[in-house]
């Protein structure tokens, strides 16, 4: 195991408790909304918040080790950390922010200048080499935030939202390059983001952290399969709930909604509805169907061709419809409408 | 965007108070220009008392200026990034002689630092260094009225440079010196010539202070000022020539920090 680490720090009220390994070649994204303590984690890693417990060890050298009182400095670490605005030397030119880390190692200023720009053309941007970060459009700061990082061969590379800098249009680029440069990267990597298809795209595993503690672990599809959580069913688009069940009903936690299911179930489970299982209807439907909530549209958003329908009431859920759908029903926001769902298209899984 | 709005058109009467402001200022310098007795100019830069008051204040004013950034660097980065109880203190004596009117800087620096003084007593009996009367108290002196400029000058730059730059240089590999000589100073450095030029030229303004301190002895504490103030009775037009000397160096200040405060915003 490349990177083995369990960290408990407390700062202030705020406490963070996470144990994760990464392997070499593995890239693993950190997902988790703001203050979950995302950067914190990447901050602990680099060095610069030591830890109050646990221990950090990269190719089994302590990094960080409070009870045997052992701590490397951020530069003596064999980690690297790119920052969400990357903070490129902005009085260095390009070539001497990608030649700083070797600078630093005490390698000769002719031979680092060499090697980093060794390092541009492998990022297609040598012709960069003199410019000053000022001069760089986004996509080619990254750029050099990532060959500054790579140049001095890191154990472990850590990315804070790398692509939330960027504007839509050179993101799709930027992240197939990032895809690029990452599967030559021998070591591990750790990619802190918000945006799923970063995780689906870049990362091989992914890592939920909420409240500063892993809430779920697996890869993309996998949890996005089984959410066990509101964030992470936010991210993929999916109705999740909570509640208890009991045969065939599960009785909710959080409303006073009840959702009848095909297989009998007991105990604290989750409850999985697809938008696309959601079915709308203007009139209240006679038939077999056995979920049916009142509600009213508190929002409308088109997805490509298909078109998102947000129903709140007693069961808040949303509904993924045809844009054909949509103009057929009449279908607004404030328009009351019932929402119908098979018991067979709701999975359940333990709590 | 880009065009300037047309702005307020503003009443006459604040018109007239902001022309008087504007003369008040501009009258004293007119006076300096016109009562200046250019023909014997030269003679009177060049008499052996100016010659030395220029010497001793530019000696003063450098060392003083050397004395504010050699001390004032750490104690503005320890103001900047060290969280810790008595850092308001701390700022606020700082700021204190900013205020102090500087004959009270003179009286409390006698207190401490003359031969009687809490340190100087020590400093007489252990070393025989009397500080009073001294070249050495001269820049003393300035020193004390012209450090904390260089401080909250620095101070302020060290809180503008984003403190992430040095953590991206450690995780880097960069060491603390290597991360601060690469790295914080060049983009601390504006703030620290301006604070210098700052320094500088509070020092060689500097005249109750250093008259209270170190007295007003010819070629070891006479500046320019104490010059200046000292013949005023016996010879004005020296009196007006230095001080027309002074005001060029004001001048001089002036066009060197112009990007800072004179840019248009």
């Amino acid at each position: 195991m490349t990177v083995e680490a369990r960290i408990e720090v407390a700062r202030g009220d705020f406490r963070l408790a996470v144990e994760t390994e990464l392997s070499d070649g593995e890239v693993v994204a950190l997902l988790g909304p703001n203050g979950s303590g995302k950067t914190t984690f990447l901050k602990v890693l680099a060095g610069l918040i030591p830890l109050d417990g646990g221990m950090i060890t990269v190719d089994d050298k302590c990094l960080d080790d409070p009870q045997k009182k052992q701590f490397l400095l951020p530069s003596q670490r064999p980690v690297a950390l790119v920052f969400q605005d990357y903070l490129l030397f902005p009085h260095m030119s390009v070539l001497d922010n990608v030649a700083f880390g070797l600078r630093a190692r005490g390698v000769a200023k002719a031979d680092a200048r060499d090697r980093a720009n060794e390092w541009l053309g492998r990022f297609d941007i040598a012709e960069k080499s003199g410019a000053r970060p000022a001069e760089l459009s986004g996509g080619q700061a990254q750029k050099v935030a990532l060959a500054r990082a790579l140049v001095t061969a890191p154990r472990l590379l850590m990315l804070d939202e790398p692509l939330s800098a960027l504007d839509a249009a050179s993101r799709v680029s930027v992240r197939r390059d990032l895809l690029r440069h990452l599967s030559e990267f021998g070591g591990a990597t750790l990619l802190v983001t918000h945006d799923p298809v970063d995780a689906l795209t870049l990362a091989t595993r992914v890592v939920v952290l909420e409240s500063g503690a892993v809430a779920q672990t697996g890869t993309v599809e996998e949890i996005t399969r089984r959410p066990r959580s509101r964030y992470v069913a936010d991210l993929a688009g999916l109705n999740l709930y909570r509640g208890s069940a009991a045969a065939n009903s599960i009785a909710l936690t959080d409303t006073q909604g009840e959702i009848v299911i095909a297989d009998k179930a007991e105990g604290e489970v989750f409850a999985l509805i697809h938008p696309d299982a959601v079915s709308l209807y203007v009139t209240k439907p006679a038939g077999s169907q056995r979920n049916l909530w009142p509600g009213r549209i508190d929002g409308i958003e088109a997805l490509g061709d298909r078109v998102r329908v947000h129903v709140g009431g007693v069961l808040p859920l949303v509904a993924e419809v045809t844009a054909a759908a949509v103009a057929e029903l009449g279908l607004h926001e404030g328009k009351d409408v019932w929402a119908g769902v098979k018991a067979t298209e709701v999975s359940v899984y333990p709590a | 965007m880009s065009k300037r709005r047309a702005g307020q058109r503003p009443s006459w009467a604040l018109l007239v108070m902001a022309g008087i402001a504007a003369v008040f200022f501009a009258l004293p310098l007119l006076g300096l220009i016109g009562r200046a007795s250019w023909s014997t100019l030269g003679r009177d830069l060049t008499s052996a008392e100016s010659l030395s008051a220029f010497r001793l204040s530019l000696i003063c004013s450098v060392a003083a200026a050397g004395f504010s950034i050699v001390l004032g660097f750490p104690l503005a980065w320890v103001l900047a990034r060290v969280r810790f109880r008595a850092r308001p203190l701390i700022r606020g004596l700082v700021l204190l002689p900013l205020v102090l009117p500087p004959v009270v800087g003179g009286v409390a620096l006698l207190t401490a630092f003359s031969r009687r003084g809490l340190a100087g007593s020590l400093l007489y009996e252990w070393a025989g260094i009397q500080l009073t009367y001294s070249t050495a108290g001269a820049v003393l002196a300035e020193t004390f009225v012209a450090l904390p400029f260089f401080v909250i000058t620095v101070e302020a730059g060290l809180r503008a440079v984003d403190s992430r730059y040095e953590e991206v240089a450690a995780t880097l590999g960069a060491s603390r010196w290597h991360c601060f000589r690469h790295v914080t100073l060049p983009l601390v450095a504006p703030s620290v010539v301006a604070g210098g030029v700052l320094a500088w030229a509070r020092a060689l303004g500097e005249f109750g202070a250093t008259i209270t301190f170190a007295g007003n002895v010819e070629g070891r504490t006479q500046t320019l000022p104490l010059a200046v103030y000292l013949f005023l009775d016996s010879r004005p037009d020296a009196a007006i020539a230095l001080s027309l000397v002074l005001l060029l160096a004001a001048l001089a200040v002036i066009v060197l920090l112009r990007e800072r405060w004179m840019g248009e915003a």
